[in-house]
This record gives C-alpha cells, sequence and structure tokens, in this order.
C-alpha cells in the first residue's frame, strides 16, 4: 500500500520534471521535427537522473524581487568582467587573493546555492566552499568594502526567494546542532 | 529602425569579443587555479551576455530570442556551478603546491 503511494509519487514526480525539460528540449532545438525523437530518450534520462539526487526544496521567484535583482546582477557582472578583463591584459594584474568567510543569513536551501553561485558571477569573488554556517568565498583583492557588498546582495537575494512567512533574518539550522535547553 | 539595430547588434558582437580573448589571457597569465577561475567564469558570462544581446537584436524573433537566452542562463549556471566545484577542490588542495602552482 504505502510502497503503491510512494510509486505514484515518483511517477508524478517524473512526469512534471520531464515536461519541465520538454519545454527546455523544445525551446532550445527550435522545435525541429528530426529532434523530438532523441529528445524523448534525453529529457526522459535527464528526468529520471535528476529524480535519483535528493529532491530539493520547492521554491518561487517573487516578481519584484526579480526586478530589483537582474539589473543588479546585469551591471555587477558586466563590472566583474570588465575588472578580470583589465587585469588579465595589464601588465602588472596586482593579484591579493584572500579568503573569506561569509555567514549564512540567509534561510537554508536554494537561496544559498543561488548566492553562492551568483558571488562567482560578481566582481572579485569565486565561493569555493559551503556548509550549513558558512561560505568560503576567494576575493582577488583583500578589500575592505567586501562585507558591505556581499550583504547587500543576500538583501537582494532573500527579496528574491523570501516567503513572507518565514524571515530569513532568524538563524537556520539550529535544531540540530543547539538543542533547546 | 532596422539598420539602427543592425549596428547595434554588430556593436554588441563586437564587444563581446576582447571578454573571451580575456578569459583566455587571464587562464594562461594567473597565478593559480583559484585566480584563473575567477577570468574565465566573470568573462565568458559577460562575453557570452554581450553576444547573446547581439544576436537577438540580429534575428528579432521571439523563438530564437528565447533560445538564445535560455543557453544564456543555463550557460551561466553551468559555468557557476563548475567554477564553485573546481574552485573547491583546489581550495583543498593548498596544503599541497604541486596541485595548484603555475610551472612556467
Amino acid at each position: 500500500m504505502i510502497l503503491f503511494a510512494d510509486h505514484r509519487h515518483y511517477a508524478r514526480r517524473l512526469l512534471r520534471r520531464s515536461l519541465e525539460l520538454a519545454v527546455v528540449w523544445l525551446v532550445l532545438t527550435g522545435a525541429a521535427p528530426d529532434g523530438l525523437l532523441p529528445g524523448l530518450v534525453v529529457v526522459i534520462s535527464a528526468a529520471v537522473a535528476s529524480l535519483l539526487l535528493p529532491p530539493g526544496r520547492s521554491w518561487v521567484w517573487r516578481p519584484l524581487g526579480l526586478l530589483r535583482f537582474l539589473p543588479f546582477f546585469l551591471l555587477r557582472s558586466l563590472l566583474a568582467g570588465t575588472d578580470v578583463a583589465r587585469r588579465a591584459f595589464s601588465r602588472n594584474p596586482r593579484l591579493a587573493p584572500t579568503l573569506v568567510t561569509f555567514r549564512w543569513r540567509l534561510s537554508e536551501g536554494p537561496a544559498r546555492v543561488f548566492f553562492a553561485n551568483t558571488v562567482s558571477l560578481l566582481p572579485g569573488t569565486l565561493s569555493v566552499g559551503f556548509d550549513r554556517e558558512k561560505l568560503e568565498i576567494h576575493s582577488l583583492d583583500d578589500d575592505a568594502g567586501l562585507e558591505q557588498d556581499l550583504r547587500r546582495l543576500e538583501t537582494r537575494i532573500d527579496e528574491l526567494f523570501r516567503q513572507e512567512s518565514e524571515p530569513a533574518a532568524e538563524r537556520p539550522g539550529s535544531a540540530s546542532e543547539a538543542p533547546p535547553p | 529602425m532596422a539598420d539602427i539595430r543592425h549596428w547595434l547588434a554588430l556593436g554588441l558582437i563586437v564587444a563581446a569579443m576582447p571578454f573571451f580573448l580575456a578569459g583566455t589571457v587571464g587562464l594562461l597569465r594567473f597565478p593559480d587555479t583559484l585566480t584563473r577561475i575567477h577570468a574565465v567564469t566573470k568573462a565568458d558570462n559577460v562575453g557570452l551576455g554581450l553576444l547573446v544581446t547581439g544576436l537577438i537584436l540580429r534575428n528579432w524573433s521571439p523563438a530564437a530570442g528565447a533560445e538564445l537566452l535560455l543557453i544564456w542562463v543555463l550557460v551561466l549556471s553551468a559555468g557557476a556551478t563548475a567554477g564553485h566545484l573546481v574552485g573547491a577542490t583546489a581550495r583543498r588542495d593548498q596544503g599541497r603546491p604541486a596541485a595548484t602552482e603555475n610551472k612556467p
């Protein structure tokens, strides 16, 4: 009985994931007719592969948050590319690499993954390590304003992911490490 | 109008090239694995972003636009994720200089 329910649950997730991936395939191939059969194979294999991973938390982007995040991200990543290009072509790139530890305030789950990935595309920073309490960031400069920049990014991403019911200021993941007295 | 769009597209595509070049130059010139990843991820992101914008302007159809944007987003997430994985591995190996140092 339980097994049966499990299977139905699995089938539903498989169908849903396949449909999402099918849209990606159709867009990427321009729905070319001779791409449909290989697409079927690829989409179903990819869907099965993705379901082998532990399920992530589902999430939605808040439209207003996205509206504020997008220009911020585009401008900053343009700066990042220009900065790194300038260094690459300059006679003396003047690198002062440092490692910075960034303590999470974002709630656990997709927002943190998104933050870590975004950090790598912004000027001078690259995320190189990840655990429940902190993110390790490699910086090209030992820049004093870095922490402030990162907190600003955190606010933007928080606006993008936050649900009204769970404020991000709350420290997540404390239940297992510090049981209440 | 179509003329302006055409030239704008051309400008963006040409502007994308130095970024791709910079990514590769940085990859060759920067001193260690971590700084090299900086060069590749960020420069390629901007290069591809400009290229995609230029191509969207050039083709100017919703289907092609959606396709190009999707490619950009997919490459962005793949690049950032791969960069993180290589970076995390390089960071773990930092105790062993042979793994990260540049041999002339």
